[in-house]
């Protein structure tokens, strides 16, 4: 065993509280390892940021025209659209041509930019305007309302979700002087066809078995529709007076539009629920538009 | 400017030793972390790259890119489809939204082009590039479908009779006279055979649904679908992504979706 020798003071522990006890090799360290992430950072933003000039071009592109992407999936669309292969089966020629076909008409859309062709052009600014509206559009579409929303629509606007009423009636002409008769003869119960018999009636010819309310609507006109509408199955109506003689509707079968469950009226529900929206968002952002432009409005249009 | 001596690196190295234990296994495995990190976002960088400058109707027979994209397509489906299209893709029968877990395509062919090319502008969306060719007429309305006035409206009577002509094009039982009524409509004025082809068996170009099948895009292919199909129209959409998503995303989605039906990696047959 050797005795122990007598220990040198000990070092004092770095710190940073202490200006004096910072370990300057950790500091630069640490100051170096902050310097290459932000380097890698910057480089990281400045390289994939939009607008960024970049000499590789993007796999998800097949060409940069000043800067201007030229999507692989429009290259890929294009050469199936014109050649009917993949753009793995077409030939080099076929792929190059489609290539510069693209290269020629972003070429072009750039000068036309360049020319402000859209401040004279009409159907640029129709263009301009469909797609603008359709980008807020789209923002509706993407996103799909619960179907809480949905119900409260569908509870809102019930009556809208209605289906066509059906009827099914016959349209009798009688005598004018024996159309009181008949009618009561109809609405005592007697068969249609002795009742037509008797009185000398006929059958107009205007419907034909069972109609959309819509197409009886058309045929009859308003006024006798109306009166139909109102009758129940087995009814006949009071006689209409008309150039032809007296019209007396009989009732044979009358199918009054009901609404929808829910669930059958679900797409339509969402689509006017999308419509309505896409409608209201267009609105509030032309809102926008006029609110940030300065619109000068000459002295006799004010 | 700093520079870093030998003697700094001595330095660094001794700051390491009088770390304990702890603290070396610490930092030890956040280096190890960092740097697997990168490697990892290299290779999946690589992988992207190589997945977005393949032609998507190749990718089938690439397993290993297959899976990376289904994989990573899954995440994009859920979060943006999975709303309308159900978790497990299979649809919703109420709203008009297909199945995309069964072999049966409405646009197109099934292929992935043709799944990322209506992932990108979507159907009846708010895009000039969508598919919008057609809707169905609503027959039970005064103009049918405004787009073409000559198509007029149909009775219910003729309604049930197209009805009866689709229960023999499925092989059903039906009334015969009914049915015979219902195959002149569906060729003459109805103007059905003008989306759905003249054997009903429907146009992908258009996504006119093959009416011959079991398959029904809205509905349960009961009578009284059928006839609120036929008789109030239908329209479905589908949103456009473009610009919503990034293009490696909207591939991602079209592979996984595309893999649904196919099997993972699974390539696809070659034509006869």
């Amino acid at each position: 065993m050797t005795a122990k020798s007598a220990a040198p003071p000990a070092k004092p522990k770095p710190g940073w509280r202490n200006a004096a006890q910072v370990d300057v090799a950790r500091s630069r360290w640490a100051y170096a390892i902050g310097a290459v992430i932000g380097l890698l950072m910057a480089g990281f933003a400045l390289f994939t940021a939009k607008g960024t000039s970049t000499l590789v071009v993007p796999p998800e592109d097949v060409a940069l025209v000043n800067q201007q992407p030229i999507s692989r999936v429009d290259f890929d669309l294009q050469i199936k659209a014109l050649y009917n292969v993949t753009s793995s089966q077409a030939t080099r020629e076929q792929r190059q041509a489609v290539l510069n076909q693209m290269i020629r008409e972003e070429l072009f859309v750039q000068r036309g930019k360049e020319l402000d062709v859209a401040s004279v052009d009409a159907d640029v600014r129709t263009a301009m305007v469909n797609a603008v509206e359709q980008g807020i559009g789209a923002d509706v579409l993407a996103s799909r309302p619960s179907d809480d929303k949905l119900m409260a629509w569908y509870v809102e606007h019930k009556d809208a979700y209605s289906n066509e009423g059906t009827m099914t009636v016959r349209d009798l002409v009688f005598p004018a002087d024996v159309a009181p008769a008949a009618a009561q003869a109809l609405k005592s119960g007697q068969k249609v066809d002795a009742v037509v018999a008797q009185f000398k009636g006929k059958d107009s010819g205007r419907v034909n078995g069972e109609e959309f309310y819509f197409a009886a609507k058309i045929h009859l006109g308003d006024q006798m529709f109306n009166a139909a509408r109102a009758l129940a199955n087995g009814q006949a109506s009071a006689p209409i007076p008309s150039s032809d003689g007296a019209h007396i509707l009989y009732m044979v079968t009358n199918t009054a539009p009901v609404p929808k469950a829910f669930e059958e009226a679900r797409a339509q529900v969402l689509a006017d629920y999308q419509k309505a929206a896409i409608t209201r968002l267009q609105s509030g952002d032309e809102n926008f538009f006029r609110k940030r432009a300065n619109v000068q409005i000459a002295e006799d249009l004010r | 400017m700093v520079g870093v001596s030998r003697r700094d690196l001595g330095a660094m190295g001794r700051w390491f030793g009088a770390l304990d234990v702890r603290m070396r296994a610490v930092a030890g495995l956040l280096l190890v972390a960092a740097l697997g990190l990168a490697v990892w976002a290299v290779l999946n960088g690589q992988a992207e790259a190589r997945l977005l400058s393949a032609d998507p109707d190749t990718l089938p027979a690439q397993p290993a890119l297959m899976r990376f994209a289904a994989e990573r397509g899954e995440g994009v489906f859920k979060s943006h489809c999975a709303a309308c299209h159900g978790q497990g893709a299979q649809g919703h029968y109420t709203l008009g939204m297909p199945n995309l877990a069964d072999a049966d395509w409405l646009y197109g062919e099934g292929d992935i082009s043709d799944i990322e090319t209506v992932v990108l502008y979507g159907i009846r969306a708010q895009n000039s590039r969508t598919w919008k060719l057609a809707d169905m007429p609503a027959f039970a309305r005064p103009r049918p479908y405004p787009r073409e006035p000559l198509i007029q409206p149909l009775t219910p009577d003729d309604i049930r009779d197209v009805i009866q002509f689709l229960r023999v094009a499925q092989g059903q039982p039906a009334n015969a006279d009914a049915a015979g009524r219902g195959a002149k409509i569906f060729a003459t004025r109805g103007g059905c055979y003008d989306c759905h082809s003249h054997d009903a068996r429907g146009d992908p170009a258009i996504g006119a649904p093959n009416l011959t099948d079991p398959i029904w895009l809205f509905g349960d292919g009961s009578t009284k679908w059928i006839y609120d199909s036929i008789a109030y129209g239908r329209a479905g959409t589908c949103p456009s992504w473009v610009n919503r998503l990034s293009p490696a995303e909207i591939l991602e989605a079209s592979v996984y979706v595309y893999s649904l039906s196919h099997g993972r990696t699974s390539p696809k047959p070659s034509l006869p």
